[in-house]
């Protein structure tokens, strides 16, 4: 950061302390506010649509690491008459020393009676960037037009790098585009899709920007650093929050007096546990910054509200993550509930032994002892069971999955790659399995039953956390 | 608590320093209450407070706590808590200090003192519940002793019965509560405090017996009924162990029923420190620093979930610019109106391509002029010219489906048709590939194709669906 010094007197002096401006540039509906949207993790700057000029005006945001700015992004119009511009640049009186020198007067002049505007604040932008992105959408043919496009911004003087944009289209001219893009001396190229998140393509795209500005090379490092910390963070996150809710879930209990309302009583538990993964789902698209009006994801079946579009208690649910819904329909009616058949479902353990555990269980948490007198007194306890447990793990790892592949531009469907590989019996994966099954037997961890006093163990949920995190492996 | 003067419980306490352990708490409280109830709406001062300072997450997050609107009521609720929880300490250290005077008083009740007896009452209880605490922790891991627990549930009950005359306040006890108790520091805390009391217990019994042994005559004996001699010497032998590490030599066998008062007094003052004073002492310790160890803790960990998702809100990774170059209107493209042409389906139909050829083997149909494609200005230039000698009477634009219908190609559109003075047919080719990038691409592209057709004065759009067979057929 320290070390800005410009020997090209043509390159705008960065005054210490403020953020590398950079210029987003490229045809119209290439995807640079995608770009942008992706970058500062910002779904809603700008407005994407897929339609000719959607951006008008040059609007920007700055990258900050740890609070300090480092890169100033700015969005500018779509490029969309660079032919004509060229004509009209080529016709331009006078005599120019550098095609620098003829864009400057251009831009002082009134851009063709203003036929040029939305090109005059392209070249501006450019002109007062430290360095020039220019999108190309890789469905689209190499034309005339955008090999003017890239002889107008050569002329600014600025260091110019594509990126190129729709790579995991199946449309992708990727090698044409190289080829083109070559010959017009431009060798420092990033492939980035924005709809498709990939951090590797991240990385490559920072890295490439320390290459081709060299001076602002420590910011780049320093913002991805800041950024895959955070990530790394955000993932961890994200593991721990899906274990949370199956210690709730597992833990939960519902009470019923043999004579009492077994119908209420599933109807209360079931509304909890259905409010439990709610919360969950609403806790990771927010974790991962998607709010839930922007929110469109066809493949995994949410609706606008975050809400999975089958009730967790609705046998198609199951069916789904290839789960068969027999087990739960034997049980008559309970529907994906179980019947604690334990004394409480509680392990006394090594407490009973040593003569200490009603003691010590009674005051671990507030609940547990009138619910073991309750027991004795002809109660019943309803917990969820094994399949519902397997499905909440399944469809939140999924859920992961898909978040960490959504780059902050996307709009349209989610490629089906995006699943978990399916364990045991509908599990993620038979450690998932295990370790939530073990939690089971822990009411007093469930943050579901009346507040008790027990903290769940971190070291537990660390483990149902790694587990998860096994099973969502992130795209590289 | 104390709000009977009627002050308002804002501003009545000043706010810890933020990395005080109060401060903490306060964020954990907090972070607690907000992974069950999700993130309140009212926290934007606080958000914008955390955000404004600068330092790691940590800190912002703490001093966001601090700024929250229910934080006096918190720390209020935590203040109280602290309170029941320091008398309860020295309500049990005053109990175990009398106990501890009441074991030598019920030991040293006689003249003659029974050794076995003296022991067990002093040391053996102490000894047993330390054993039976250490097993819980081998065993049971977050159960504490249960003195603990039952310490923990009194502390309970008193601020469940205690409760604060505000109701807002009180609301927070049990999570405060909860935070204090629930997790390691909870339970090396209650540990703590148990050994502190059995050391006080020590202590006292310590005191109490050097005080009546110095003071009085007592006559020490091994005594029993049931046991043999020989084991009751064995035993003492083994419990010699302790004393002797303490530097007191061990004493005869032969002592044992000899009966030498002094010895044996001494031997039990050192016993009760060797096997009451110094395993508590070590166990406080140990608790202690593993107490000051999960304190230093609290509130740190910034993988829970509650507090990774306010990174993006306290420590944003980018900032917005807004608007640098604001939009203008945009002079219309000039197209002149070449006026009404009646169709002659008999005469010419010329067809070029803009930026675009028919897909495949593809043969213009009898009737069809063929004129091949355009691209740049000198192509453009050159099939001005050529048109200008045409008797054109149907004049038709192939153009890709695509490309975005931006102002580039607008005015390609114009300079052709300007060329032969007949509005064009726009013919979109390449269709398929717009369908399949779905449904919403495709009609919202078909849409601004549309407009444009509207704007240059030739509503005639078709769409060549069989291409690259059947031009004219379209066209009919």
């Amino acid at each position: 950061m320290s070390t800005r010094e410009t020997d090209d007197a043509s390159t705008p002096a960065v005054p210490s302390g403020t953020p590398w401006p950079l210029a987003v540039v490229g045809h119209t509906n290439t995807g640079k506010t995608s770009l942008m949207r992706t970058l500062t993790r910002d779904e809603r700057f700008g407005e994407v649509c897929d339609a000719p000029s959607t951006t008008r005006d040059v609007r920007g945001a700055v990258l900050l690491a740890d609070g300090r700015p480092m890169v100033a992004l700015y969005d500018t119009p779509g490029l969309e008459d660079a032919v004509g511009l060229e004509t009209f640049l080529a016709s331009m009186p006078g005599s120019f020393p550098d095609p620098v020198a003829r864009i400057e007067t251009f831009l002082g002049g009134d851009h063709d009676a203003g036929r040029y505007e939305q090109e005059a604040k392209v070249l501006r932008a450019a002109l007062s960037s430290a360095a020039v992105l220019y999108v190309v959408d890789l469905r689209e043919p190499v034309l005339e037009r955008y090999r003017a496009e890239l002889r107008l911004l050569s002329a600014c003087g600025r260091p110019l790098m594509p990126v190129m944009n729709f790579a995991h289209s199946n449309e992708a001219r990727l090698q044409e585009w190289q080829a083109q893009l070559a010959r017009l001396g431009l060798h420092v190229q990033a492939v980035f899709d924005t709809v498709v998140y990939s951090a590797e393509a991240e990385s490559q795209l920072m890295h490439k920007l320390g290459v081709l500005l060299e001076a602002a090379r420590g910011a780049f490092d320093t913002l991805w650093r800041c950024r895959v910390r955070d990530r790394r963070a955000q993932r961890l996150a994200a593991t721990q929050l899906i274990a949370r809710m199956l210690v709730d879930v597992a833990g939960a209990r519902q009470s019923v007096a043999d004579g009492g309302d077994l119908g209420a009583a599933l109807a209360l538990l079931q509304q909890r546990i259905r409010e439990a993964e709610r919360r969950c789902v609403h806790e990771l698209l927010e974790l991962y910054r998607f709010e839930l009006g922007a929110w469109r994801t066809p493949e995994l079946p949410l609706d606008e509200r975050g809400q999975w579009t089958h009730d967790v208690f609705d046998p198609e649910a199951l069916r789904e993550v290839g789960i068969k819904a027999g087990s739960a329909a034997a049980a008559g009616g309970m529907a994906g509930l179980a019947i604690d058949a334990m004394t409480g479902g509680l392990s006394l353990g090594a407490a009973a032994l040593v003569g200490a555990g009603l003691g010590a269980l009674w005051g671990a948490s507030g609940d547990l002892g009138p619910r073991m007198l309750a027991r004795l007194r002809g109660y019943r306890n309803l917990m969820a069971a094994p399949e519902t447990l397997a499905l909440l793990a399944n469809r939140q790892c999924r859920l992961l999955v898909a978040l960490l592949q959504r780059g902050h531009a996307a709009q349209a469907p989610l490629s089906p790659s995006s699943s978990v590989p399916a364990g045991a019996g509908g599990w993620p994966s038979v450690e998932i399995r295990n370790e939530t099954l073990r939690l089971r037997s822990h009411p007093e961890w469930s943050r579901l039953n009346e507040a008790g006093l027990a903290d769940v163990p971190q070291a537990r949920v660390n483990a149902l956390a790694q587990a998860i995190s096994a099973q969502v492996v992130e795209q590289r | 608590m104390n709000n009977a003067d009627g002050m308002p419980l804002a501003g009545t306490q000043p706010l810890p320093p933020r990395r005080s352990l109060r401060a903490r708490l306060l964020a954990e409280v907090v972070r607690r209450h907000e992974e069950r109830n999700g993130h309140p709406d009212d926290t934007m001062a606080a958000d914008a407070a955390g955000q404004a300072i600068s330092g790691p997450l940590a800190e912002r997050v703490w001093v966001r706590a601090l700024a929250l609107p229910d934080a006096p009521r918190i720390l209020r609720a935590i203040h109280d808590q602290q309170r029941i929880g320091w008398g309860l300490v020295a309500a049990l250290m005053l109990f175990a200090g009398v106990a501890g005077a009441g074991a030598v008083a019920g030991a040293l009740g006689d003249r003659t003192v029974s050794l076995p007896l003296a022991l067990v009452l002093i040391v053996g209880l102490n000894l047993f519940s330390l054993l039976a605490w250490l097993l819980l922790q081998v065993w049971a891991g977050a159960l504490s002793s249960i003195l603990g627990t039952l310490l923990r549930r009194i502390w309970l009950e008193l601020s469940r019965r205690h409760a604060s005359p505000e109701p807002s306040q009180a609301a927070w006890n049990p999570l405060v509560l909860s935070t204090l108790l629930g997790g390691s520091a909870g339970r090396w805390l209650l540990s703590l405090a148990v050994h502190l009391a059995w050391l006080v217990f020590s202590l006292v019994a310590l005191l109490a017996l050097a005080l009546l042994l110095s003071v009085k005559a007592y006559s020490l004996e091994w005594e029993t009924t049931l046991l043999s001699p020989q084991a009751l010497a064995r035993w003492a032998q083994l419990l010699s162990a302790g004393p002797e590490l303490l530097g007191l030599p061990p004493p005869d066998p032969q002592v044992v029923l000899a009966g030498a008062h002094e010895v044996w007094a001494r031997w039990l003052l050192a016993a009760v420190v060797a096997y009451g004073i110094v395993p508590r002492a070590l166990a406080a310790l140990v608790c202690g620093l593993l107490a000051g160890l999960s304190l230093h803790r609290l509130g740190r960990d910034m993988g829970q979930p509650g507090f990774a998702r306010l990174r993006h809100r306290l420590m944003p990774d980018r900032a917005l610019i807004g608007v640098v170059d604001p939009e203008l209107p945009l002079p219309p493209v000039a197209f002149e109106d070449p006026g009404e042409t009646a169709p002659d389906p008999q005469a010419n139909v010329v067809m070029l391509g803009l930026e675009y050829e028919p897909r495949g083997p593809w043969k213009p149909e009898p009737g069809l002029i063929w004129l091949g494609a355009v691209d740049d200005l000198s192509s453009i230039e050159a099939m001005q010219q050529r048109l200008r000698q045409l008797p054109v009477n149907r004049f038709v634009i192939l153009l890709r489906a695509t490309a975005t219908p931006d102002r580039g190609i607008e005015r390609r559109i114009g300079q052709l048709s300007d060329a032969v003075q007949v509005t064009p047919v726009l013919l979109l080719g390449d269709d398929a590939r717009l369908q399949a990038r779905g449904p919403d691409i495709h009609a919202r592209r078909l849409e601004d194709w549309q407009r444009l057709a509207t704007r240059i004065g030739a509503p005639s759009l078709r769409i060549w669906t069989h291409e690259p067979f059947g031009a004219l057929k379209v066209l009919a």
